[in-house]
């Protein structure tokens, strides 16, 4: 084989070198000196075999140089990238499985409501509801916005019991935050309320027993959307024009009005 | 007259780095250049370049390129940077200090343009 010794030269020299791309280019550097040193012999007038001897000769022992090129040889990023292609393989596999399923289940806004996920079922779309009957049903379709959040409700309702004579208003709202791996899930406690009559709902975190507040549970709907089933505890049944629902966590107070005269009544 | 490895093996970076002051050369070419300027007398092995040179590349004194002959053989061009010229001028400063100072000590009179081993290289 040509330049079998040669060839063994250069792989010995650069065996120390552990980063691939870089063993591969020293190795080819060396080969093209000595085929050109080689050659340089052969025209000389030596033979192949004196002009491979003294081209090793002059090149010295491969065995010196060897841990000299593996010291200069170390990229640092050069290792960091070629692993870097790897770790992105396996992270996007590992992500791409609960991505997928959360897609597949929720949609990317969220399905319309989940009311609750265990019954699967959607009270405001019913006229009867445990016992009770809707005297009221509208979709507001109001919408403000603060500290990052989206608020919107989009329904609300009124039922009455005719045993008990009791009431509940109910509305839906939902919460759309673009940064929902930091979203603050109780979001909803921080909403208080007032009516035209003068009632004033306290928010979850300042009422106290017996008075009326803003109450209600939510369920993640989306990758941005978080839905809250909230009601007025203490309503009695009032005939009302308006429900103010205010945020005023970071100071600045925004309000959602529910119109009420123009519902859609079921009596 | 050949030199004790020793009395080189300091100033090869310097050698080297004057070598590419007037073009860009591959490792080949530069061992020829030398030995010719030299008149063969740096006993240079040519394997202890390549170590020198990859040395210098990290440092930033030289960049290399690929460049393909006529023969289909692909060469690594070294090129001088502009930090490699500091360096060279640097080192010619140093090596003419030290010199000065050894013919000092030896009693030879110090003339302008004595420097019989290597002519000093052309100016870009």
């Amino acid at each position: 084989m040509k330049f079998g010794r040669i060839e063994d030269w250069c792989r010995q020299a650069v065996s120390q070198i552990k980063y691939p791309p870089d063993r591969q280019m020293v190795h080819q550097e060396l080969k093209a000196h000595m085929e050109d040193r080689y050659e340089a012999y052969l025209e000389r007038g030596f033979s192949e075999k004196e002009a491979e001897a003294k081209a090793l000769e002059a090149m010295g022992s491969a065995q010196e140089i060897a841990p000299q090129l593996a010291a200069i040889h170390r990229p640092f990023w050069g290792y960091l990238l070629s692993i870097s292609r790897y770790v992105l393989i396996v992270m996007a596999c590992i992500l791409i499985v609960p991505v997928f399923q959360y897609v597949r289940n929720m949609g990317i806004r969220g399905k319309d409501y989940l009311y609750d996920p265990a019954r699967q079922r959607d009270p405001y779309i019913q006229e009867e509801w445990n016992g009770g009957h809707r005297i009221l049903y509208l979709e507001p379709g109001v919408e403000a916005r603060s500290d990052g959040y989206i608020f919107r409700i989009t329904k609300a309702a009124i039922w009455e019991w005719d045993e008990s004579e009791g009431h509940m208003f109910h509305f839906q709202m939902d919460v759309i935050d673009n940064r929902s791996w930091v979203e603050d899930a109780d979001i909803g406690r921080w909403f208080w309320a007032e009516d035209d009559r003068g009632n004033y709902y306290a928010s979850f975190y300042e009422s106290i027993p017996g008075s009326r507040y803003v109450s209600g549970n939510s369920y993640r709907t989306g990758f941005f959307t978080r839905t809250y089933e909230m009601w007025l505890s203490g309503y009695e049944g009032e005939d009302l024009q308006w429900v103010d629902l205010h945020y005023d966590r970071s100071g600045r107070d925004i309000t959602l009005r529910i119109d009420l005269t123009g519902g859609e009544a079921n009596e | 007259m050949k030199i004790e490895k020793s009395l080189l093996s300091g100033s090869t970076p310097m050698l080297v780095l004057a070598l590419l002051k007037d073009g860009d050369k591959y490792g080949y070419e530069m061992i020829e250049e030398l030995d010719r300027r030299s008149d063969h007398t740096f006993e240079l092995k040519e394997g202890t370049l390549y170590p020198l040179l990859h040395a210098l590349e990290k440092e930033r004194f030289v960049t290399s390129y690929a460049k393909q002959t006529a023969g289909g053989r692909e060469r690594k061009y070294y090129s001088l940077t502009s930090k490699g010229l500091e360096q060279l001028a640097y080192k010619e400063k140093e090596w003419r200090h030290f010199t000065t100072a050894v013919d000092a000590v030896l009693g030879f009179a110090v003339a302008e343009g004595n420097m019989s081993l290597a002519p000093a290289p052309a100016t870009i």
